[in-house]
């Protein structure tokens, strides 16, 4: 890892919703930190005041990576004995977190600058937004509208990291054409974002509790990468 | 007034079991959440991991995914080859669990972690609720069979390792369609398990003294002499009465008790001190600034950072109460609060079509053709000529059809036609099922009869027909006969002929009729023919003719004709 690196940052995420909180790991804000990880991906992470044992906030929505590496989403465009389109359907398995290779990764950072008994041990713990469960398309070119037209149905925003999402889209002919069309095109793709929200609780200077929101994004061109 | 008031709140007591565990302190252990259990040192619960298709014992999937192709008449088409009619039925047991190793291997990394080789892993966590959601736009569509129901979300089993069964039935292009996306790496089968469940927060032990008259004399909530305020706002002074002492907070424990505690402190201050109201019941007058408040804490640029806002709903005000106690009250806080998460675990079908596409006991494509459901239908083609002797000649027609089956059972069903029925019978038609006829080409063989009643009483009833058409033409069993007179009546008179009879005689159904005719010789012999009318392959009328001569005895001839034509100038001899 040659540009792993940490700093000690301010905390200005999001913005502050609620204060006020009774459970969850209760991290401090103080401690903010941010780990770079080779592939080019921030991580920020936040520990107990007491002790060494850091948390990422939620980051890198991503698809699921199958077993034989495969992305793990389908298309299929259905065509008629013309040899013409007459529809399609789309599924996805998201996911969003560190996998265990990155995981070790940004372990291997900390433990470089901060010593071996600082460790990053998973993602902080985290809950809904009332009105936010649910995954977004975001993007209003071409792409990301036919997207949001096509969308069927959709499981919420998973809670742990590596926990799965699905969401599912159908199209009719006219709209599976250009669904065809567009799909490679990086110009859209990399205008077209999935976005999931959360919210989590961090422990402020003066020790009260205050709940942020967060929102972590990654287009569609990142996830097909 | 002076008083004292000593409040003591366990808060959030929560019952303690055997398996209630300690939230806050879940840990992700080598891929597996894992929670430790109150009051049971060194034990452990975990979150189940994963789901997949149930297996039955020799390994396979319960998964079948059928297709089925039924037989559908052609409508309207010139074309030999159509559409057949069918769908698929797709049908599958889903669980989740945690594979063992997992388990051992979270176990040993507890162990490793907290380095001491007495820490267990009891079990799962049992779940206080759940709920799957199907995420498929082939099977949530409306494109699934009317009939079907298609549920998108239901409750789904609490404890690892329980089945959930689903079932589906698809038209032809889904069933199709579904088929087709099994085959790729994520078909668009998907559904995930949203399944609740709840332990302890972190206890708390706390006291809180309030000094009411400095609540009072402060300002705090008395700004622009509204009494209405949102939740940030509240909790802005509250923080500011503990800043200012005018209520003191003690915690006995931890950063994170104490942390722990503060919610419900707050809104045990929120309690006493205010009234709860829905923002569309604070007065008018009153409201504008409350939404204000709002939209400026939840609009899209709503920054809050530097206000502090309480969870206790933003869609709320809050009235202050006027409090006129002067003296102090003493509240202690202890317990622990139930706090509840939600753990998802999702299944996608996944390559179950590359594992088992091949194997036919979970994928099949089925003729739905099994002689036994089978039935035959035969049809009446009547004779467009048959309604006008219904106003002539015929009361009434019954076909039977008759079905001698290759197990020896009989089917035997007639149709009536009669003149006021006429019209709707024949549209009708027989069938007659399949009885262990196995030999198909047989099966279709039948018999059919006609019974015919005639005006006038005659009737007619055929022999039992041997037929195998899908087809039973009916016609008039009878024909119409015109039988001409000729003859030179010029060379009848000098004959000497006054007059000439013909009678005729035939059989009609059994009943014998007569018709006869007197010919003048200034009569015209073209107006003189017979029209009778005979059973259909009966041709021969029986004759005979007269011929009156002047003061001379009358010749007559008697004979069988079958051409229709009599000629009555050739006198047989004396």
């Amino acid at each position: 890892m040659n540009n792993n690196m940490y700093k000690i940052f301010t905390f200005t995420i999001g913005f502050m919703l609620v204060c006020i909180t009774t459970d969850a790991q209760i991290l401090d804000i103080t401690t903010g930190m941010e780990v770079m990880i080779d592939e080019g991906l921030s991580i920020q992470c936040f520990k107990k005041t007491t002790d060494s044992v850091y948390y990422y906030i939620p980051t890198h929505v991503h698809f699921e990576t199958l077993s034989n590496g495969e992305k793990s989403y389908s298309i299929l465009n259905y065509k008629n004995e013309n040899d013409q389109i007459k529809g399609g359907i789309m599924h996805w398995m998201l996911q969003w977190g560190l996998n265990s290779v990155l995981l070790k990764e940004a372990n291997d950072s900390i433990a470089k600058y901060l010593g071996p008994d600082v460790v990053l041990r998973d993602a902080i713990t985290v809950e809904w937004i009332k009105g936010k469960e649910n995954i977004e398309i975001i993007g209003d070119n071409e792409l990301g509208k036919l997207i949001k037209e096509g969308l069927v149905n959709a499981s919420k925003v998973p809670l742990n990291p590596y926990s799965k999402s699905a969401m599912a889209f159908k199209w009719d002919a006219v709209q599976a054409s250009k669904i065809d069309q567009y799909w490679h095109d990086e110009e859209l793709m990399k205008n077209v974002f999935v976005k999931m929200s959360f919210q989590i609780n961090l422990k402020n200077e003066n020790r009260t509790i205050s709940i942020y929101e967060i929102e972590i994004q990654s287009s569609l061109l990142d996830m097909l990468k | 007034m002076s008083r004292l008031l000593l409040i003591i709140f366990f808060i959030g007591i929560y019952s303690v079991k055997s398996q209630t565990i300690l939230m806050n302190e879940g840990i992700n252990a080598d891929g597996l959440w894992c929670f430790p259990v109150l009051d049971q040192p060194n034990t452990y619960k975990y979150l189940p991991l994963e789901a997949h298709l149930a297996l039955h014992e020799n390994g396979l999937p319960q998964f079948s995914y059928m297709r089925y192709i039924l037989e559908k008449p052609t409508e309207n088409s010139m074309n030999s080859i159509s559409d057949a009619d069918g769908g698929g039925i797709l049908h599958f047991l889903v669980l989740y669990d945690t594979p063992a190793s997992k388990v051992l291997e979270a176990e040993s990394f507890l162990k490793k972690l907290n380095q001491n080789d007495s820490i267990k892993i009891k079990g799962p966590i049992v779940f206080d609720k759940g709920r799957y959601t199907l995420v498929s736009s082939i099977l949530t569509s409306e494109s699934a069979i009317k009939e079907t129901k298609i549920i998108a979300t239901g409750e789904a089993p609490i404890l690892e390792n329980s089945k959930l069964a689903f079932s589906f039935n698809v038209d032809p292009i889904k069933s199709k369609l579904l088929l087709e996306s099994l085959k790729m790496t994520t078909p668009d089968v998907s559904l995930i398990f949203e399944l609740g469940f709840s332990g302890l927060s972190d206890s708390y032990k706390a006291t809180l003294d309030i000094d009411w008259s400095e609540v009072n004399t402060s300002n705090q909530f008395k700004a622009g002499g509204s009494v209405y305020f949102i939740g940030a706002d509240v909790a802005t002074g509250f923080d500011k009465f503990r800043r200012d002492n005018v209520i003191k907070f003690n915690s006995v424990g931890t950063d994170a008790n104490m942390e722990s505690l503060v919610e419900s402190v707050y809104n045990k201050l929120l309690e006493l001190m205010f009234k709860k109201v829905p923002v569309e019941e604070v007065p008018a007058g009153s409201r504008g600034g409350i939404e204000d408040a709002i939209g400026a804490l939840i609009g899209q640029n709503g920054m809050l950072n530097s206000r502090n806002s309480t969870g206790f709903g933003l869609n709320v005000a809050y009235q202050y109460k006027e409090h006129h106690a002067t003296g102090q009250s003493h509240l202690e806080f202890n317990g622990r609060s139930k706090v509840e998460r939600n753990h998802f675990i999702a299944f996608n079908m996944g390559d179950v079509y590359q594992k088992y596409g091949k194997n036919q006991s979970v994928f099949k494509d089925i003729p739905l053709w099994d002689p036994a459901f089978q039935q035959r239908d035969v049809y009446l083609s009547i004779d467009g000529t048959l309604e006008n002797e219904f106003s002539k000649m015929i009361n009434s027609v019954t076909v039977r059809m008759r079905k001698i089956h290759q197990d020896s059972t009989v089917t035997q069903k007639e149709i009536l036609l009669k003149k006021d029925n006429f019209k709707e019978v024949a549209q009708a038609h027989f069938n007659y099922l399949n009885h262990q006829d196995l030999d198909t080409k047989e099966w279709l063989n039948y018999e059919y009869q006609t019974v015919w009643k005639f005006v006038g009483g005659a009737g007619y009833q055929s022999e039992w027909i041997p037929e195998s058409a899908a087809m039973i033409n009916l016609y008039t069993p009878f024909m119409y006969k015109k039988i001409e007179l000729m003859g030179d009546l010029e060379a009848l008179k000098e004959k000497k002929i006054k007059a000439i009879s013909v009678q005729i005689s035939y059989d009609f159904f059994g009943e014998k009729r007569n018709a006869s005719k007197t010919i003048y010789l200034s009569d015209h012999l073209e107006d003189k023919s017979f029209e009778i009318t005979l059973p259909k392959g009966f041709e021969y009328v029986n004759y005979t003719i007269t011929w009156f001569r002047n003061n001379e005895k009358a010749l007559q001839k008697v004979g069988v004709d079958s051409f229709g034509l009599l000629f009555i100038d050739e006198l047989p001899n004396e």
